[in-house]
């Protein structure tokens, strides 16, 4: 008997330890901890624990019930499940990231932890729990982010563009769970969004602001660095309280498609970086001619330059048109 | 029919909902490619690090 129950055990374990693996590989922020329970008869498997999305629980849960002939019950928590039907910010879309699609955050989620950033700081939120490849920046002037799980040294949190990161908990300030999220402006996909041609002279004038003096910094998106992406959030948040998702390869599925000739101020320009399997992003300008303002990794900083000299290390571009201006 | 990048299987993936920047596996090595085109269609070595 004991040694059927071992086995049973060492199988659950094993492909457990597998499946964290191949997710760790993939997406380096899921969590995958489970803890299993065999009875001394062998004839009952509990599994607990904490896996970061719904698709990790049912792939564990089909994959121990083909292995094993027992009845299997669990406890296991999807930490970006939503609980709370009655969010007050139901209008709040998902968004789409590598690891899937990703819930917006609901106030009233298990009840965790909220943050934000301390008044003058930036936090800096890792791919890892290594706290290893920036992913992105919190600014201070962000929405709060819910925290999915805190330990001692790290905690694991999720921000208003749907990124799921690791943080030193000292970096940030924990606040009281708020009663409502601001209201914000977001994107969908095959849609553009309204706004005023005063909006779209913000939105310019914000991107102007970052020409010339804010470096490339992988992984930024804060005024003392940014990535390419990472300044198209800055500029569309400040300029039209919108909110883009932070990885280029997930902004290119909003907005609706144009060719790049068509492309008027505001809209985005997306291309691989020649000679590397990497996208990039800029967005149009409202000067004369056809202006591109980006974070340039060639030059290690914001630039604005031509179409024509943008396509000397950009290639397979294409638009996305994300703003209709509507008058008054 | 385009090929894996890595190996040179063909990929039999449906092409009709994907988009750019979609990742699809090869079937017969399992690595990460990544859709640049749609039409005609074509992938690429899907890396981590992107910008």
């Amino acid at each position: 008997m004991n040694s059927i129950r071992e086995a049973v055990l060492e199988t659950v374990i094993e492909l457990i330890g597998s499946l964290r693996k191949s997710y760790q590989e993939r997406y380096g922020t899921a969590i995958f901890e489970i803890q299993t329970e065999l009875d001394q008869t062998g004839r009952h498997l509990h599994l607990s624990g904490d896996v970061l999305l719904e698709k990790q629980k049912t792939e564990l849960m089909d994959g121990v019930k083909r292995i094993v002939s027992v009845p299997v019950t669990e406890a296991i928590t999807v930490l970006t499940e939503k609980t709370n039907p009655e969010d007050p910010n139901p209008s709040r879309p998902g968004f789409w990231n590598r690891l899937g699609w990703i819930q917006p955050r609901w106030i009233g989620n298990r009840g965790g932890a909220w943050g934000r950033a301390k008044s003058g700081e930036v936090i800096n939120v890792f791919r890892t729990s290594a706290l290893k490849n920036l992913s992105t920046q919190v600014n201070p002037f962000d929405d709060p982010f819910s925290v999915l799980k805190e330990m001692d040294s790290l905690c694991l949190i999720q921000l208003e563009d749907g990124t799921i990161g690791w943080i030193r908990p000292d970096e940030m300030e924990k606040i009281p769970e708020p009663l409502q999220l601001p209201d914000r402006n977001f994107l969908k996909s095959g849609e553009t969004v309204p706004v005023s041609p005063e909006t779209l002279e913000g939105i310019m004038a914000e991107a102007k602001t970052f020409v010339g003096k804010t470096p490339y910094l992988f992984g930024g998106r804060a005024p003392e660095g940014v990535d390419c992406s990472g300044l198209i959030q800055l500029i569309y948040l400040q300029g039209a309280n919108l909110i883009f998702p932070k990885h280029t390869r997930d902004q290119m599925r909003y907005g609706i498609d144009r060719s790049v000739s068509d492309l008027e101020p505001g809209d985005l320009l997306f291309a691989r970086v020649k000679e590397k399997n990497v996208w990039h992003v800029a967005v149009r300008t409202d000067d004369p001619g056809f202006g591109l303002i980006h974070a340039s990794l060639q030059q290690k900083k914001v630039i604005q330059e031509s179409l024509e000299d943008f396509s000397k290390s950009y290639h397979r571009l294409f638009g996305k048109k994300v703003l209709t201006v509507t008058q008054p | 029919m385009t090929s894996c990048v890595e190996c040179g299987h063909n990929l039999s993936v449906p092409q009709e909902n994907l988009y750019v920047g979609e990742l699809v596996q090869c079937a017969n090595c399992g690595v990460d490619l990544e859709v640049i085109s749609t039409n005609p269609f074509h992938v690429e070595l899907f890396e981590e690090e992107e910008k």
